[in-house]
């Protein structure tokens, strides 16, 4: 069965870039969100097996999604990972106490995302 | 004319010259008119006496002291028999309809009394008496004082309407009173004159005070000002009409002419005394002081030696002409009151009037009951014994005196001046409290607070120089809290000069404010705290100039150490949130490029890849660029090239960028024909309008209209540009950081806008290192206009 992958990014170059990554591989299938609510929303009605979630989104942050997402248990088992340009430890502290199971600094690489997705998906 | 005249003359317009010389001339001619009256009328003997028809005929009414009736004998009550040489009857037969007859009319009278016993007067039999003639000099002198000062204050103040004012209330006395006592003596014509004068006299005075306030400015140019002289035009208008008959006025008219004069008064003396005790500015206040004690001064001498003894006892201490002869004080305060620029320590010259006086009594008390128990003693003394008890009343004196004193001022400002304290122990708890804290908002907040409350002010704001050397609020409390306040001040703070801040002259600028005080550390100034005046309204005394001056050195050490403190973490911050902006688009470029590497897209796809890389990298240049100029601001090494610029080309080299990266929008143009060219840096003045045209775009995410005008401001030198959106509008709240460094504003609605927060700062630093200014009006979820204004002249800003 393919996994699903929601992505969750107000910018549209960013969000086109990650589809094309995850796209190309074998076995994923992608959702797409471009604000918090409608990232809520997809991972109550798709339950994706991850979510990619950048950190500033309109009407919720990625905080706020990761937060309401880990303490629902309809939704829980959906793994978060945190995208974010704030480099410094305050941020992966603060991602980690919403329950967020990764967290990954901008800018990466394809290989890099493809890996922490892969060993998300893994630990499941 | 003198040297000094001249060079006032010399700064008049001749417009103004014209005025003057107009009203110079209207004034002698009235000065000449009452001086004639004056001069007709001194010295001469008059009647004093007034005839009145009640219900059982013809009486004598009212009688005064000093005329040749009362010098004959004749008393209130008499019935004339013979008026003028001609039968009474006969005479007052014309005047039935009037029911009053008064003197002026009258040279030559007889009267019976109620024992039948016949008295005669006649004018030219009798001469005057010394008493009248002192009254009359006496109110002479009285008018000559007011014409002079009068005269003093309008030409040493040719601009002001006060003094014009001033001017024309001594002339419409000198008229009433010449008019008054030539109407009474010699010309019965000169009723009109003193009609007119006096009904207009008391409205002079009402708009004297109403316009002397320095705040009350914006009144000086309303006609509705005017309207307060109706009653005193109605009442010349029906005078000759309704009012006047048979060459005298009717005694109803008299009674409404009187009770005008008398509500024209006090609405003069309650507009005093309300100026006292309302106005926010001290100037005003001692203006007022200085008018009311004057007032006192003249009025008390005469209630007390004349009015109070004759009623009490039926006669004066001192004859009354010469307690008239304080009315000077009245005209001479009035004048000094307008004259006078500077402040003085009123309540300081009160204090120590009070604290002397009440020193005086007691010695005086003291002394008096140790001679009176001394001469109870021994009743007769000899010359030694006497010398001896001189000597020990002197050393009694003179050791009593510093003792006494001392609990005099003790109770004098117990009594008047309820908030004094210790301000060396004020100064040192500050410091105490101040070294044991380590944040910038919280010490901040202590300055202002301890000042605000020692010293029971109003309000207070504490303003700190960022490191690009502009102002921003670090504190506020009470009064100055208010938003529109703090742009106020910030107003003012920019525009203050050096030289006029310490101490009281900023009230002047603004009449709420009473201190601008720099606080310096390390040679040089890091904020200012700025004051208001007491709640109570009292005048700063020393005690709280020494507090003022230790709080000011204590909290700029106290500042300048927190400052230093915050510069290292907003460096820190300034490069986590930096670092942060440069990383999201370096994500795309890091992120398509690899693709681009790794894979073999169509050739559409590469393109648009490609585009995106592009796009990015301008992104981060753009980023870059704004990143270096702020650095540039903060460090002070921003340099202009200034020159003539055109601001349609300006203007248009703008919107064309700005047109290309939307189309959701409409672009609206009004510049005003033939606007001079603006002198500034034409690259800096460029990013300033493009930071607020893709603002305008950005946060009017749902389209609309753009609005650029540009006007010209010929009163202020500059051109006023302006930005408007329809667009999402900024909250009070942000308003007052908005031009900050990474400011964003965090609403449901900018989420997901990009931007580095810097546009704002960056464009109110060239704006006003450019010698210009920025301002906003916004209204939520209506849209924003931001105006520029820029000096068309050369400003000496630049640098």
């Amino acid at each position: 069965m393919n996994k699903k992958i929601l992505i969750a990014e107000d910018e549209d170059d960013i969000l086109e870039l990650l589809s094309a990554i995850l796209g190309d591989l074998e076995g994923y299938e992608i959702l797409c969100a471009r604000g918090g609510e409608e990232a809520l929303r997809i991972t109550q009605v798709d339950n994706p097996d991850i979510v990619l979630l950048d950190i500033q989104l309109p009407n919720l942050n990625g905080y706020e999604v990761c937060k309401l997402v880990k303490s629902d248990p309809t939704m829980s088992r959906t793994k978060v990972l945190m995208m974010s340009g704030m480099a410094q430890n305050s941020d992966w502290r603060k991602a980690q106490e919403v329950g967020a199971d990764g967290y990954i600094i901008k800018p990466f690489s394809s290989i890099e995302l493809v890996e922490k997705i892969e060993e998300l998906l893994r630990s499941n | 004319m003198s040297h000094s005249g001249n060079i006032f003359y010399k700064l008049l317009t001749d417009r103004e010259r014209l005025r003057v010389a107009l009203f110079s001339l209207f004034a002698f001619c009235i000065l000449a008119v009452s001086l004639t009256y004056f001069a007709l009328s001194i010295g001469k003997p008059y009647m004093g006496i007034r005839i009145s028809n009640n219900n059982q005929g013809w009486a004598v009414e009212i009688i005064d002291a000093n005329g040749a009736a009362s010098e004959a004998g004749i008393r209130e009550g008499d019935r004339p028999v013979e008026i003028n040489g001609q039968p009474a009857q006969t005479f007052l037969g014309k005047y039935e309809k009037a029911g009053v007859v008064f003197g002026r009319l009258i040279t030559k009278l007889a009267v019976i009394d109620d024992h039948e016993q016949l008295k005669s007067a006649a004018l030219e039999d009798s001469s005057i008496s010394w008493q009248s003639l002192i009254s009359q000099i006496m109110w002479l002198i009285a008018c000559l004082v007011f014409w002079i000062t009068g005269f003093y204050v309008f030409f040493k103040r040719p601009k002001s309407i006060a003094a014009l004012l001033l001017c024309l209330c001594g002339l419409a006395l000198g008229l009433s009173l010449g008019g008054n006592m030539a109407a009474e003596i010699a010309v019965p014509t000169a009723l009109q004159l003193e009609v007119v004068g006096s009904v207009l006299g008391p409205w002079l005075l009402l708009h004297f005070f109403l316009v002397l306030p320095e705040e009350r400015a914006w009144l000086h140019h309303r006609p509705l000002v005017y309207l307060i002289y109706l009653p005193a035009v109605l009442t010349l208008v029906f005078f000759p009409l309704v009012g006047y008959a048979d060459g005298q006025s009717l005694l109803w008219f008299r009674s409404i002419r009187w009770l005008e004069i008398g509500v024209g008064f006090l609405a003069a003396s309650g507009v005093a005394v309300f100026n006292y005790f309302h106005t926010p500015s001290i100037k005003t206040r001692q203006q007022m002081k200085v008018v009311l004690i004057s007032c006192l001064a003249a009025v008390v001498p005469f209630l007390v030696l004349a009015v109070l003894p004759e009623a009490i006892w039926g006669r004066t201490i001192i004859p009354s002409g010469f307690t008239l002869l304080f009315l000077v004080l009245i005209p001479l305060g009035l004048g000094y009151a307008v004259v006078r620029q500077k402040l003085m320590d009123i309540d300081v010259v009160i204090r120590r009037g009070i604290v002397y006086g009440l020193i005086t009594i007691v010695m005086a008390a003291i002394l008096s009951a140790t001679i009176i128990y001394a001469m109870a003693y021994k009743e007769s003394m000899g010359v030694p014994e006497g010398i001896a008890l001189a000597l020990a009343f002197g050393g009694i004196a003179a050791v009593l005196f510093g003792p006494v004193k001392k609990g005099i001022e003790t109770l004098v400002d117990r009594l008047f001046y309820k908030d004094r304290y210790d301000y060396r122990q004020i100064i040192q708890s500050l410091s105490v409290s101040l070294n044991s804290l380590q944040d910038f908002t919280n010490i901040s907040r202590l300055i202002v607070g301890t000042t605000v409350h020692t010293l029971n002010l109003a309000g207070g704001c504490l303003f700190v120089k960022a490191q690009s050397g502009s102002f921003e609020v670090s504190a506020t409390q009470g009064t100055y809290s208010d938003t529109s306040k703090k742009r106020q001040l910030l107003t003012l703070m920019s525009k203050r000069s050096h030289m006029i801040e310490f101490p009281n002259s900023a009230s002047t600028a603004y009449p709420d404010l009473a201190f601008l005080i720099p606080l310096v550390a390390v040679e040089k100034e890091i904020g200012v705290l700025c004051l208001s005046q007491k709640i109570t309204r009292q005048d700063f005394s020393s005690d709280d100039l020494f507090l003022l001056q230790g709080i000011a050195s204590v909290a700029a050490i106290a500042l300048h150490s927190a400052m230093l403190v915050r510069d290292v973490s907003i460096r820190d911050n300034f490069v986590s949130i930096a670092s942060h902006e440069l990383r999201t688009p370096l994500t795309s470029i890091v992120g398509y490029t690899d693709l681009l590497l790794r894979r073999n897209p169509t050739d559409v796809t590469r393109k648009r890849w490609l585009k995106h890389v592009f796009d990015n990298s301008q992104r981060i240049t753009a980023m870059v660029d704004d990143l270096l100029n702020v650095t540039r601001i903060q460090s002070g090494r921003a340099s202009l090239k200034i020159g003539a610029v055109n601001l349609y080309d300006a203007l248009r080299e703008q919107l064309s960028v700005v047109r290309e990266s939307t189309d959701k929008h409409e672009f609206v143009v009004d510049i005003e024909p033939d606007l001079p060219d603006v002198m500034i840096d034409s690259a800096k003045f460029g990013q300033v309008l493009g930071n607020l045209l893709s603002n305008a775009v950005k946060y009017s995410p749902n389209g609309g209209c753009i609005t650029i005008t540009a006007h010209g401001d010929p009163q202020r030198h500059r051109i006023v540009v302006s930005v408007a959106d329809e667009g999402i509008g900024i909250g009070p709240e942000d308003e007052e950081s908005l031009f900050t460094t990474f400011h964003r504003i965090q609403r449901p609605e900018t989420q997901g806008i990009r931007g580095s927060g810097l546009g704002l700062f960056i464009a109110k630093e060239w704006t006003e290192a450019m010698g210009g200014e920025i301002w906003l009006k916004s209204e939520l979820n209506k849209g924003t206009a931001f105006f520029v204004g820029i000096p068309t002249q050369n400003s000496d800003r630049m640098g």
